[in-house]
């Protein structure tokens, strides 16, 4: 498990967009690699150095590099990892230890950098209200944004070209990814990077609303973290449980068919009741569960036994299966 | 609510399971989910007619969709579908089953939606025509190319060709064509290929499905279809064997149409050894003994990897254990999606509207679904939020219950209490799959086993209410059901009851039964005999015939026996009576306690439910024969007037609005706007009768509608 999670958390790095801020701001030496510590945006402040963040006329995001393998390619903010920043990967992954002094080394400049460089409000609020409305299953590409924003878009991109906010030559696409290039610098979109394994052919842009309720984990550790979630189990706790809880199901899983008794794995594991009911609940109660509980029948189980799975209400869970995927 | 608002229809929550997926094809189904699964089984089918002795089993806790699943099959194209309730009766494994296959083949093929007329039976034979006439064509160059190129369109267009002289000619093609190909050798074998093609007759079809479902044919069958009479061996074991013959014969058929799929769902209900047993033997034989059929055994886990597995034959085990799927619950997405199926399946109006309402209901709905498991946990999650509005509701309504995601449905749990709630949800489950199978389209047989079980729970769960006080319940091989009973006036001398199931129509097995029951009478091994019978097979089939049968019916009624016909309402009382215990079994029956929590119903609320809550006309009216003249004068037959067809008042009712009405909405406006006064049971059996025009949205309680026209 834990070796599918790496391997996802390789998979799943940033996004092509910014390889065009790498273009022109090759990564430092003191860089993190990428397939290391994935990040996702949105990188705000803590992106690229004010010189090197493109003032004027936003380039569009070529759709070609997009479609490659993003492995490996320093992205603008890979600086250092931002508090803001979460791990990609909708299943848990390790996560790197948040620096205390990140905050404080936001660099004002890419700010207002990069304020200079927004298109205009109508264009941006136009296109930040369609991507609320229609993000809130599936991102969309910038083709697909595009085409959302409907007949409207075409005048406003007019007007940005004339004032010069996006290059003249740039087609509906094309504009679109600049000024979506522009506000993910802001940190005002979502960029959910392309994984081709799970069909993403390009990068799908969220808005920040819709991205968090589709991608929970990835912000839970986003401020403002309230402070109850504060007491709950860290990411790399619940790590640490889930494996010792797989290696438990595991030691049983050849002898129940994969339906392994939730009071073996208990009395394997030894842990206090709470930890262990909060362990296993949380592998249940996720977007993509990593078990099933099931409630089997209580007849082969005796009082002990069942006392020694998990209770909900009023309903008795009594066994447990790793899901396949 | 203004006209252009989307509105939800109905709770399209309430349906949580699938009962007879023949008879509820209707609800939504979100294909991602046990995708897997479905995708492996059709590829095992497709692989079926080259890889011989494969079979599956499907795995799932329930509510998980197992049932759901098989649903799916039925909406796939390319497949021959058969459903099978557990086969309890182990004596007769494959006789039943028989029965069961030629039932589901006398159906609409998988994929068709309803209302048309093609059946299964009528592709197989269409398809074995046509490769009879391609190997005609290659043989005899330039002829038969015209026909050939119609029913390479549609093979169904061969079928049109009885009326012609050629139809002969092609029919001995046919046969010549499969006996060159090895078709079964052996007189039963012989024997359906004769019937096998006569099926297109539709004068014949009755004594077809006779045959094919492992009847002895009487002499006047015999003479209709043209086979050679035969005394048949009518013991079970060559009944069996007969049985197992005329299944390798439909195997071997389907190689030029399609495999078939046999569903065997609900495993979990077979309670003693020998049932598991039976069931190991017939696995044996279908992988061993028959072509192009594919066994897939569907089951809880927990009860297949601890009671099946230890108790089923080791090699009928492997076999089945070579494809071994296990069912996932779904994802957050996959259960999003289940919840905006639902919607839109209920909603009348714009679709958007159900899409923002996801959007605004998202971060509810992200809690609320993470915590429900199985794709039934929500919808009784969703089902619950929905109970405190009234339908026809509008989008904003929904929405703001959903919104709220408070899961208690307060207001009910304190008008009922705990057992209360379990008896009721028994109840519901109970009442509405009776109302479905009496408004299905095809009306089941009576089923010996299905009627002898249903008989031995009623009698086994009768309290100190009855007039009567139970001393024993026997299932018996030979005669059916042995009941021993003290009524409160004849001291402490128990009676013994019998009571035989039979579906036969073979004069020498009715014969034989009947002496059997005489017999038993007048040695005095029992009081009173009671030999049942679906009204629709009545004895003598028409005024003259079956003369032996006549007279040992005679002596049957003169030694103080009844012989009493079932109406298609009396049988659904004990069919459903089954499939709701199958259904508890299968922990398919579940209702929101107290606490919100979600509570199978057990088998020991399923029996106060048996004895408080059930009713059935015929077993009352079997109750106060045996308590008021056993070993008396024969009573008369139970047989009430046929309902009248109102079929034209009911359909211009549909035709109205709101264009979908329940069975008492039904009711009630033919009463009031005609006049016409109809029980519930008429009525639902009328609508049956007319499936082609009426369809219905299976949830609780089942819609009916004017089906579109094509």
């Amino acid at each position: 498990m834990a070796d599918q999670t790496k391997k996802k958390a390789k998979a799943a790095v940033l996004p092509k967009a910014p390889a065009r801020a790498a273009k022109t701001n090759p990564a430092p030496q003191d860089v993190t690699p990428v397939s290391e510590t994935p990040q996702i945006s949105p990188p705000p402040q803590a992106a690229a150095p004010a010189q090197e963040t493109p003032k004027t006329k936003l380039k569009p995001l070529a759709t070609a590099p997009i479609k490659e393998t993003p492995t490996a390619q320093p992205a603008p903010q890979t600086v250092a990892p931002a508090k803001e920043t979460a791990p990609v990967s909708v299943s848990p992954t390790p996560k790197p230890e948040p620096k205390k002094d990140v905050p404080a080394a936001v660099p004002k400049a890419p700010q207002k950098a990069a304020k200079d460089s927004l298109p205009p409000e109508e264009l941006v609020s136009h296109l930040l209200k369609t991507l609320k409305q229609h993000t809130t299953k599936a991102g969309l590409t910038c083709g697909d944004l595009g085409v959302k924003c409907g007949a409207g878009l075409k005048q406003k991109l007019a007007l940005a070209k004339k004032t010069g906010d996006v290059a003249e030559e740039a087609g509906v696409a094309e504009a679109v990814a600049s000024v979506i290039y522009s506000l993910w610098e802001q940190g005002r979109v979502f960029l959910q990077p392309h994984i081709s394994k799970i069909g993403l052919s390009a990068p799908r842009i969220w808005s920040i609303e819709n991205a968090r309720n589709a991608f929970p984990k990835l912000f839970e550790t986003s401020p403002p973290i309230p402070v109850a979630l504060k007491a709950a189990p860290t990411l790399s706790e619940l790590l640490t449980e889930e494996a010792a809880i797989k290696r438990a199901y595991d030691k049983y899983a050849p002898e129940y068919m994969g339906y392994v008794p939730i009071f073996k794995v208990r009395r394997e594991l030894g842990w206090s009741r709470e930890k262990f009911d909060n362990a296993l609940r949380q592998l249940k109660e996720r977007d993509v569960p990593l078990v099933n509980l099931m409630s089997g029948d209580p007849e082969r189980y005796t009082p002990d036994e069942t006392a020694d799975s998990i209770k909900q209400g009023y309903t008795i869970y009594l066994q447990m299966r790793w899901r396949d995927e | 609510m203004s006209d252009d608002q989307a509105v939800v229809r109905f709770n399209p929550f309430l349906s949580t399971a699938v009962g007879d997926p023949w008879r509820d094809v209707e609800i939504p189904d979100v294909t991602s989910i046990n995708e897997k699964t479905f995708n492996g089984i059709i590829r095992l089918l497709k692989q079926a007619p080259t890889s011989r002795g494969m079979g599956a089993v499907v795995l799932g806790e329930a509510g998980v969709g197992k049932t759901h699943l098989i649903k799916r099959l039925i909406s796939a194209r390319g497949l021959v579908f058969v459903y099978v309730h557990p086969l309890k009766d182990h004596h007769r494994v494959c006789a039943s089953l028989l029965e069961t296959v030629v039932t589901n083949l006398d159906g609409p093929p998988p994929g068709q939606p309803g209302g048309r007329k093609a059946t299964q039976l009528d592709l197989m034979i269409a398809n074995v025509l046509k490769s009879a006439l391609v190997h005609y064509a290659q043989t005899h160059p330039g002829r038969g190319q015209k026909l050939l190129n119609i029913i390479k369109k549609d093979p169904l267009a061969v079928l049109r060709l009885t009326a012609l002289d050629k139809w002969d000619t092609v029919l001995a093609e046919a046969k010549n064509f499969l006996k060159e190909r090895g078709f079964p050798k052996g007189s039963t074998s012989a024997d359906v290929m004769d019937t096998f093609f006569q099926y297109v007759d539709s004068s014949k079809r009755d004594a077809v499905r006779k045959f094919l479902s492992g009847y002895i044919p009487e002499d006047e069958d015999c003479e209709l279809l043209g086979l050679r009479y035969r005394d048949g061996d009518l013991t079970v074991a060559a009944q069996e064997e007969r049985s197992l013959t005329i299944l390798k014969s439909i195997g071997k058929l389907l190689s030029y149409y399609s495999p078939m799929v046999l569903c065997f769902d609900q495993l979990e209900n077979f309670i003693t050894c020998d049932q598991v047993a039976g069931f190991g033997v017939l696995i044996n034989d279908i992988v061993n003994q028959t072509e192009n059929i594919l066994p897939v055994a569907f089951s809880r886990a927990e009860r297949w990897a601890g009671y099946l597995a230890e108790h089923l034959d080791h090699a009928a085990k492997s076999r089945l254990m070579m494809h071994k799927f296990d069912l996932e619950f779904p994802t957050l997405e996959q259960k999003i999606e289940i919840v905006r199926q639902r919607l839109l399946w209920a909603i009348v109006g714009d679709g958007l509207g159900v899409e923002a309402l996801l959007t605004s209901c998202r971060p509810v709905l992200t809690g609320l679904l993470n915590r429900a498991g199985s794709p039934r946990e929500v919808l009784e999650q969703i089902g619950g939020l929905l109970e405190s509005i009234e339908c026809p509701a509008g989008l904003e309504e929904v929405e703001k219950a959903i919104c709220q995601g408070d899961i208690r449905p307060r207001d009910r749990v304190v008008q009922l209490a705990p057992a209360e709630l379990m008896l009721a949800t028994i109840k519901k489950y109970f009442e509405e799959d009776r109302e479905k199978i009496l408004s299905g389209e095809k009306k089941e047989p009576a089923k010996r086993e299905t009627l002898i079980e249903a008989l031995h729970l009623y009698f086994s769960n009768r309290g100190q209410a009855a007039p009567y006080r139970v001393v024993e319940v026997t299932e018996d091989q030979r005669i059916g059901l042995i009941l021993r009973i003290t009524p409160p006036d004849s001291g402490s001398t128990p009676l013994t009851l019998d009571f035989m199931v039979e579906t036969n129509v073979n004069g020498k097995f009715l014969v034989g039964a009947f002496q059997r029951l005489t017999n038993r009478i007048s040695d005095r091994t029992t009081t009173c005999s009671f030999f049942l019978r679906d009204s629709r097979a009545q004895i003598p089939t028409k005024p003259g015939g079956m003369p032996k049968t006549v007279v040992e019916r005679d002596e049957f009624l003169k030694a103080g026996g009844a012989l009493a016909y079932m109406e298609v309402a009396h049988l659904a009382d004990l069919q459903a009576l089954v499939y709701t215990s199958n259904a508890v079994g299968s922990g398919d029956i579940s209702y929101t306690n107290e606490s919100g929590e979600r509570q199978e119903a057990d088998q020991d609320m399923f029996n106060t439910f048996v004895r408080d809550g059930f009713t059935s006309d015929f077993i009352s009216n079997l109750e106060k024969q045996f308590l008021t003249c056993p070993a008396a004068c024969a009573p008369p037959p139970l047989r009430p007037a046929p309902p009248a067809d109102h079929i034209e008042q009911i359909l211009a009712i549909l035709k109205a609005a709101p264009f979908k009405y329940k069975l008492e909405s039904i009711a009630y406006a033919l009463e009031n706007k005609y006049q016409i006064t109809l029980s519930h049971d008429e009525l639902a059996v009328c609508i049956g009768n007319h499936a082609e025009e009426i369809s219905q949205i299976p949830i609780s309680p089942p819609i009916y509608y004017l089906r579109p026209k094509r």
